[in-house]
């Protein structure tokens, strides 16, 4: 029976930490897609200077966001995100707008991805 | 190389932990399900060891998980015969007062050559001496001889032998050992008296076993038993 205690208490705490992953995940989501949204509003706006401006504000808050994501999602899919975001505010100082737009669809899809795996679904089960 | 060694270290401590909790089984001694569950333990912790881009998080959920299910495994298996049977599976008596049951045999994939290895093993080198030969779900083979051919017990020869106990380790390497003692039925000044006739120091001691009549065994330090 202390077996079967220690089992369920096991199972509290893996649920815990698997709760904690996901709530993780989608809360560096929120935080990445509102400041990407906001940077292809604003190029889609021609407000180009707050698109150069959320680039800097992306990065900043990518750089503290990696650090819990990878904690929960292999470090390859963290880091994939990272060259994507990385890539914005070169392109907004060389005034390469289609290139930064590219950039920042290609950067929301692929945290979009981590978020979506970590959803428990029928097809990520399979 | 010091994140590897770090992940190496807690990886350790977490299998380590998990095989505690699971319980203690001898390899030869665990079910099949028992031992898939140690083997798959082992090659998920080596992935986070191998690979550093995995989070040590997924293997740490992923041997936890196993170890729970093993304990729900083993416990549905103590609490419903049904279930023990799904699981483990159940015995087969493949010899039966010397003959063997060839279709079982083949159903349980067992050649003629591996059941005389066995009852080799165990001493019996004429199948027709084997009254039962049943294969165990742990993949053991239990042998039960004829009555005439079952070597003769002290209640055959109608003695009746003097219980001394079992010889419990009371020193080992020079320490006493509390639990020895107990079992060995003795006490602390009693050892202490073996060791002053023989001019012996705990140190000096190697090993020393005693049962419950008081019969010890010493070796000591830097000398062959």
């Amino acid at each position: 029976m202390r077996r079967m205690t220690t089992a369920l208490v096991l199972v509290l705490l893996l649920s815990g930490i698997c709760v904690t992953g996901i709530c993780t995940v989608n809360h560096h989501y929120k935080k990445i897609d509102r400041l990407l949204d906001g940077a292809i509003d604003c190029y889609e706006q021609g407000d180009l200077e707050r698109a150069a401006a959320l680039a800097v504000d992306i990065e900043n808050q990518w750089v503290q966001s990696e650090r819990y994501l990878s904690l929960f999602v292999n470090h390859d899919t963290v880091d994939e995100v990272g060259v994507s975001i990385s890539k914005l505010e070169p392109l907004a100082l060389s005034g390469d707008w289609a290139d930064y737009l590219a950039a920042c669809k290609n950067a929301h899809l692929q945290i979009l991805h981590i978020r979506e795996n970590e959803k428990v679904n029928f097809l990520n089960l399979l | 190389m010091l994140v590897t060694l770090l992940r190496t270290v807690i990886l350790y401590i977490f299998v380590i932990l998990g095989l505690r909790i699971m319980g203690k089984r001898q390899i030869g001694d665990m079910q099949p399900n028992e031992l898939v569950i140690t083997i798959l333990i082992s090659e998920i912790a080596a992935i986070p060891i191998q690979d550093i881009n995995a989070p040590v998080v997924n293997g740490i959920i992923a041997i936890f998980m196993l170890v729970v299910l093993e304990i729900l495994i083993s416990f549905l298996s103590m609490k419903s015969a049904h279930a023990r049977q799904l699981i483990n599976g159940k015995s087969a008596v493949i010899v039966k007062d010397g003959q063997m049951d060839q279709k079982l045999m083949k159903q349980m994939r067992v050649t003629v050559a591996d059941l005389m290895e066995v009852l080799r093993i165990q001493n019996v080198f004429h199948i027709d001496q084997v009254a039962y030969a049943i294969l165990e779900t742990n993949g053991k083979l239990s042998v039960l001889l004829k009555p005439e051919n079952q070597p003769a017990t002290a209640e055959d020869l109608d003695k009746h032998p003097a219980d001394d106990g079992i010889p419990a380790l009371v020193i080992n390497d020079g320490t006493l050992l509390k639990e020895g003692i107990q079992l060995a039925g003795t006490n602390r000044e009693a050892v202490d008296q073996i060791l002053k006739c023989q001019r012996l120091t705990y140190k000096e001691v190697f090993l020393m076993t005693m049962d419950k009549t008081g019969k010890h065994y010493i070796v000591k330090k830097g000398m062959e038993a």
